[in-house]
């Protein structure tokens, strides 16, 4: 039998592996974390030794020590913060133990917290979680210890975005309303409004930790707001570019950070602006990845849809959520077609902010998931809660390594914004099953188990307003946690049309038989009410996706391969779909509830028509648009009918595998916000599709004008919505009562301040006049000589 | 649809195997207790005739038409079988089915990309089926998939035959992250018990535990649901298994390391779960028990290994732990961990208290996945659209070298054809890649496999000293062993000069353990004893050299 003896082995094993000890147990009773740099005090506390004990400390930043007798209190100084695995060996005479925890170093933490744009916070004051209802026009008010909901309070239209106040009011954010509700947390009631700019789209609100300044995003109008926390006096606004959407302020007040939502096609985009000063500082660029080798462990891609960016508590760097859209694929542009794995995967980019630039190198990709949506530091800012909204899941991250550490499931169906609240409880928002699941992440955040502990499930909505089928189609719209739609996890609908939106992409869709094809918004289709679907208009119903949905994204589909291959079901144009699976048929009943595009904030402040659209307006029906962009929708789409308006190009492909003669004509409600255009995406702006893309005058007599015409025409393009009166918030005045034709329209000025102003309603598009057909007839024969298409049916 | 009548050897017989004959000449009474206790299973399979007729080929339905006893399973020679207390005399045991060892021809071997289907022999094994990791038990080939395993008999490589199929019981097919009921087999490992044979494998919700005697007939024993396993992919689920005898060791990624009690294997229970932080803060994937050291290696999105002391095997003790930079799966092989890509290794047994957070070598590759090994070649299995596997030479840890590459099914869509055994000079690759194809056989060399296996690593090691009185034997070898080959002839420990222990066996790929059944003696010398002629790789390449070690209790 080895003797230990007086004579101390370096290892436990020179020659043989050592015994277990007989007797001798230990533990290292305290876990607290320690700070880079600093010397840290270890303690082992040992029972039952028999003679001299020896003590092996492995610290897990460099090769374990020398056993050392009586070393059972020892000080390490770690350089690089980390979660390090610790291994303490313990021997006495007649054998070892060992114990083997995790300990945490990390960066001093800064006094105040950063804050970012959410949809859930925790009033540390009241031990209450709030989240939005977005669908659901309301907020609801959970009990942080109890584990209750306490109320659903009813807010205004598509609640985003919440924040306390230094007063602790709660301020709610709203999109389609485009105003405040300012929420009395004691009388749980909303005490007052007030608006913000029209049509604004504003989307991320976010407290200054300092106390004097709340950023509110502006994502239709470009601009950063800056108000007041405590009146909602406006202080300032700056223009920031295109789709400002998250927001973040550094702990002392003075860096904002603002995402830009769609990226345009060089790069993704981080606005850095001087809160104080009100000036943007920098434009943080997120690099297309060009180089990454396609697989199913990464792809190339371009840094889009960046939903937020969350500022870590000890200040040095910055993570931003979105996705990474694989525009370099497709067979025309490299040869390789798309597949589910290689086109659109979720990316987080990691900011450096003492540079004031993306560590490109440390980009996370997530593997298998979908959407990256919102992130959350824990308090020492060493953990990084990511959530992939399509996955329904947070992924837990190592904030240091980046690593993927562990990941909390059973989320609901596309969760949101989460929040530590008490006792590292954390709450996800479940935005699609209105509840809030809470998980203890004790364990994770102490490094001692990464399992998933849940502990509640809390309904937050108590009847919502979408039909069971549109709710359930929006859960399939969202969900690519689920083998029909998708096999490994990457692709939903929501992952190209969140918020049945678009992402100012173009794919090139070759191997789907079509061609080069710019992503459509849904809004306002409702459907197939406009039409058929597609630019080359190859579905005829929303069910047809079940093709997409087996051909691209490798789903096993929602129709059995039975019923699928019965007849010409298999064709999009064949046999119906609908009726067949109440899946499809829910995704259908979903996409049929976006009713309306988001109205115009290029119309005047009152919600009327400019004077240069109104002259554009008389011009479009002077040349004839509304031959094919005609009707309240302004598509000929329900005709069947494919034009080709000399946009088409060898790029342009086919249309479902045969000869592509025309495109569908696409509506103009709502064209203001979805740049680029055309289907191919080929021009920038509306003033590029009247004119450089249209050097022949096949898509209208466009040379005719004049350039200040044809501003005109562009003007009345930007300011075609859905023409809906906005809604009277109660904070405002009753309405009078309708007089025939003129609604009256409610308005803010800038400094959110409500006005109230009478606006005409917009008209119908009037059918042509003797002298609008002249010009009309002219380009019709024209047209009549190329290449015209009419589909049968319809 | 064949049946074919198949001598085999036993004691003191001339040998139909090398070195067969060398039985009982080198050592004093290779004798044993057979049917070793707790195993509970109805009837004992030993046969008791030196001839075994194996059973009909018929698909599903084979079953064996002579041999008392015959249930299918390998057949051990001259033993009785009665399970009780009597010593007696036993053989060398072999595997139903011999597999085939054959010349290949040159042009099947290395071909260029566009000739990749030169190097394929078989058609598409169970088109459409997820397929993970395959293994070979008693001369079958295994396919593992989510929760279904197919057992094709490959002695005609160019016309494997099915020979049964089964899925899990309560299989959940639409469960999970990804909606599909993902269970994937990273490993399954074996136990043997007498000559019953076990298999433990993952599934949706834990582990499950079939009877696989006869792998023409495999009947499922139990499930054991574990605390957050469900379905999951990397997280939630289960990517490591090790079968060790009365222990059976499971790799649950984040919710750490799952040990369960086999004693009796038709009622396998849960003991406990040990949180990642007791072994390094590693997400644990694939697991292999070498006698009293257990190596932990971490599943896809992370990457790292550990090392623990199971001297006590329900109270495992971290020694040493590593966290690397992610690694798509970790492998064990001799006395190594892999990791990739790129690929790295670390020895892990010379002195598993200290391991070297630097790798011995890196290899810089094609993107990859999984690992397998057999005779120091490593075979590297590679992502779509460049399906199949590189052969690497990894004799020299400190040099690896590309030796070839064989070409999956190059004409599948999304196809990867990486998970891999090597059936002497075969290559069985299996396809894990959406929308799945199965499996099919490959060729990676022109002769046919005749290098023995050789023992590499053995804990306890040998002339230890003060080793727990619970301990259990763990050898590592150069090759995957057929587990077939594996008993009280081929794998002895007794006390020096003393009757050989009863126990019972667990192995995945080339690692092997004996678990005795009683606690070992304090303060006494052991010797484990493996003669040449005994264990053999999957084609029957038998140990050329005798081991022999020895180990002393405290």
């Amino acid at each position: 039998m080895r003797n230990f003896g007086p004579v101390f082995s370096l290892a436990l094993l020179v020659t043989g592996w050592a015994a277990r000890a007989l007797a001798l147990t230990a533990e290292v009773p305290t876990r607290d974390p320690s700070l880079v740099g600093q010397a840290f005090t270890f303690r082992a506390v040992t029972s039952g030794a028999v003679g001299v004990t020896q003590y092996r400390w492995n610290f897990g930043d460099g090769p374990a020590g020398d056993f050392v007798a009586d070393a059972s209190e020892v000080q390490h100084t770690y350089a690089q913060p980390g979660h390090y695995s610790i291994i303490v060996t313990i021997k006495d005479q007649a054998g070892f133990t060992s114990v083997a925890f995790g300990h945490t170093v990390h960066y001093p933490v800064k006094a105040r917290r950063p804050s970012a744009s959410t949809d859930i916070v925790y009033d540390q004051a009241r031990h209450r979680i709030y989240t939005t209802n977005e669908d659901d026009d309301s907020i609801t008010v959970i009990d942080a210890a109890g584990l209750k909901k306490v109320a659903e309070i009813p807010v205004y239209q598509r609640p985003e975005a919440l924040a306390l106040t230094p007063e602790g009011k709660l301020w709610v954010v709203h999109r389609d309303d485009y105003a405040v509700a300012v929420v009395d947390l004691d009388g749980l009631a909303v005490e007052r409004g007030f608006r913000l700019p029209y049509a604004s789209q504003p989307m991320g609100l976010a407290m200054s930790p300092t106390g004097d300044a709340a950023y509110i995003t502006l994502m239709a109008v470009g601009k950063l707001l800056k108000l007041n926390p405590s009146t909602g006096d406006a202080i300032g606004a700056v223009a920031v570019g295109p789709w400002p959407r998250g927001v973040s302020v550094s702990e002392d007040g003075r860096d904002v950070y603002v995402t830009r939502f769609i990226s345009a096609d060089a790069h993704g985009e981080v606005v850095q602006v001087d809160g104080p000063m009100l000036k943007v500082v920098k434009r943080i660029e997120l690099a297309p990845d060009t180089t990454t080798a396609d697989s199913d462990q990464g792809a190339r891609g371009l840094p889009n849809y960046l939903f937020s960016i969350g500022i870590s508590p000890d200040a040095r760097q910055a993570w931003v959520a979105g996705k990474s859209d694989n525009v370099f694929r497709g067979g025309f542009r490299d040869g390789l077609e798309l597949n589910q794995d290689d086109t659109v995967r979720p990316a987080v980019s990691i900011l450096d902010l003492a540079q004031g630039v993306e560590q490109r190198e440390l980009r996370i990709d997530m593997d298998d998931r979908n959407l990256a949506t919102h992130l959350e530091f824990s308090p020492l800012g060493d953990f990084v809660f990511v959530t992939a909204t399509g996955s329904g899941l947070i992924e837990v991250h190592d904030a240091y390594t980046k690593g993927f550490v562990t990941a909390l499931k059973e989320c609901g169906i596309a969760p949101r914004g989460v929040v530590l609240g008490p006792q590292n409880r954390l709450f996800v928002h479940g935005a699609l099953t209105h509840n809030v699941v809470v998980f203890d992440v004790t364990d994770i955040l102490t490094s001692t188990d990464q399992r998933t502990i849940k502990l509640a499930d809390i309904p937050a909505v108590a009847s919502p307003k979408l039909s069971a089928d549109a709710l359930r189609g929006k859960q399939i719209f969202y969900n690519s946690a689920d083998g029909r739609m998708t096999v490994e996890g990457y692709i939903s609908c929501a992952s190209c049309h969140f918020e049945g939106f678009e992402d100012g992409r173009v794919w090139d869709f070759t191997s789907r038989g079509e061609g080069l094809r710019n992503t459509v918004s849904l809004l306002g289709r409702k459907g197939t009410a406009q039409g058929r679907i597609h630019w080359s208009g190859n579905f005829d119903e929303i069910q047809d996706f079940e093709q997409e949905i087996r051909g691209l994204f490798n789903g096993s589909g929602f129709l059995p391969d039975a019923v699928l291959s019965q007849g010409t079901r298999n064709d999009p144009l064949g046999d119906h779909k609908a009726g067949l699976s109440k899946e499809l048929d829910a995704l259908a009943a979903y996409v049929e509830t976006l009713d309306h595009v988001h109205p115009s904030p290029y119309r005047n402040a009152d919600g009327s028509m400019t004077a240069a659209a109104e002259a554009g307006k008389t011009l479009f029906f002077k040349l004839g648009c509304d031959f094919c962009h005609v009707g309240l929708d302004m598509t000929d789409s329900a005709r069947g009918m494919l034009h080709d308006v000399g946009t088409i190009k060898a790029s342009s492909g086919k249309r479902s595998g045969g000869a592509l003669l025309g495109i569908d004509t696409p509506t103009l409600l709502g064209i203001w916000e979805t740049a680029p255009y055309l289907h191919d995406g080929s021009a920038a702006t509306l003033r590029d599709v009247l004119t450089t893309a249209n050097p022949k005058d096949e898509h209208g007599f466009v040379s005719s004008l004049t350039s200040e015409q044809v501003d005109q025409l562009v003007a009345y393009l930007q300011q075609l919505d859905s023409e809906l009166a906005p809604r009277r918030l109660p904070f405002e005045p009753p309405l009078p009562v309708d007089g025939g034709g003129d609604a009256p329209r409610l308005q803010s000025d800038a400094q959110g301040r409500c006005t109230c102003t009478l606006l005409r309603a917009h008209e119908e598009p009037a059918v042509g006049t003797l002298w609008t057909l002249v010009p009309l007839f002219v380009w019709y024969e024209r047209r009549r000589t190329r290449k015209v298409r009419r589909e049968g049916g319809a | 649809m064949s049946t074919r009548t198949l001598s085999l050897c036993c004691v003191s017989l001339a040998a139909f195997w090398a070195g067969c004959s060398a039985t009982g000449s080198t050592f004093d009474s290779p004798t044993s207790s057979s049917g070793s206790g707790g195993s509970g299973t109805s009837g004992t399979s030993t046969s008791s005739g030196d001839t075994v007729t194996t059973g009909s080929d018929t698909t599903g339905s084979g079953s064996s038409t002579t041999g008392a006893g015959g249930d299918g399973a390998g057949t051990t020679t001259g033993g009785t079988g009665t399970g009780g207390s009597g010593s007696v005399m036993i053989g060398f045991s072999r595997p139903k089915l011999i597999l085939p060892n054959d010349a290949m021809p040159a042009t099947m071997v290395n071909v260029a990309r566009t000739d990749w289907r030169k190097d394929l022999l078989s058609p598409t094994l169970m088109d459409h089926h997820h397929m993970d990791q395959p293994t070979v038990l008693n001369g079958y080939l295994l396919l593992n998939g989510n929760e279904e395993f197919f057992v094709y008999d490959m002695r005609d490589p160019k016309a494997p035959v099915l020979v049964s199929q089964r899925t899990t019981p309560n299989r959940c097919a639409t469960c999970g992250g990804k909606g599909e009921g993902e269970a994937e087999s990273h490993m399954t490992s074996f136990g043997r018990y007498g000559d019953s044979y076990y298999q433990v494998t993952t599934s949706g919700k834990g582990v499950t535990i079939w009877n696989v005697t006869d792998l023409a007939k495999p009947t499922f024993v139990k499930s054991i649901t574990l605390e957050g396993i469900n379905y999951g992919d990397f997280t939630e689920a289960v990517w490591g298994l090790y079968w060790q005898g009365d222990t059976i060791y499971v790799g649950a990624t984040n919710t750490g390391l799952d040990i369960l009690d086999a004693h009796d294997p038709n009622n396998v229970t849960f003991v406990k779960r040990l949180p990642t932080s007791a072994f390094g803060g590693v997400s644990a994937g694939p697991v292999y028990a070498v006698g009293n050291i257990l190596v932990i290696m971490t599943p896809k999105s992370s990457g790292g290994l550990a090392t623990l002391d199971i001297s006590d095997p329900q109270n495992p003790l971290a020694l040493d732990a590593l966290k690397t930079t992610n690694s798509y799966i970790g492998q064990f092989y001799r006395r190594y961990v892999f990791l990739q890509a790129p690929v790295r290794l670390w020895d892990v047994l010379s002195d598993p208290t200290t391991i070297s957070p630097t790798p011995i070598s890196t290899l810089s590759t094609a993107k990859s996945e999984y690992m397998s090994f057999s005779d120091d070649f490593l075979f590297l299995g590679h992502l779509r659209p460049d399906a199949g596997a590189s052969k690497i030479d990894v004799s020299d840890p400190k040099s690896m070298k590309i030796v070839n590459r064989i070409w999956g099914r190059l004409d599948r869509t999304g196809n990867d054809d990486q998970f891999t055994i090597a059936v002497g000079n075969l290559l069985v690759m299996c396809d894990d890649q959406s929308p799945y194809y199965g499996a099919v056989i490959g060729v990676h060399a022109t002769d046919p496999d005749k290098k023995p296996p050789v023992v590499d690593s053995i804990i306890p090691k040998d002339g230890s000293m003060g080793q727990s009185t619970k301990s259990r034997v763990g050898i590592s070898l150069s090759d995957n062993i057929e587990f077939a080959t594996v008993n009280g002839a081929s794998f002895m420990v007794r006390p020096v000069g003393g009757q050989p222990l009863a126990g019972k066996w667990g192995a995945a790929m080339g690692v092997v353990n004996f678990d005795p059944d009683e606690d070992l003696k304090p303060k006494t010398t052991y010797e484990v004893i493996l003669p040449k002629g005994g264990i053999t790789d999957l084609v029957g390449n038998a140990l050329v050299e005798d081991f022999k070690a020895t180990f002393t209790t405290q």
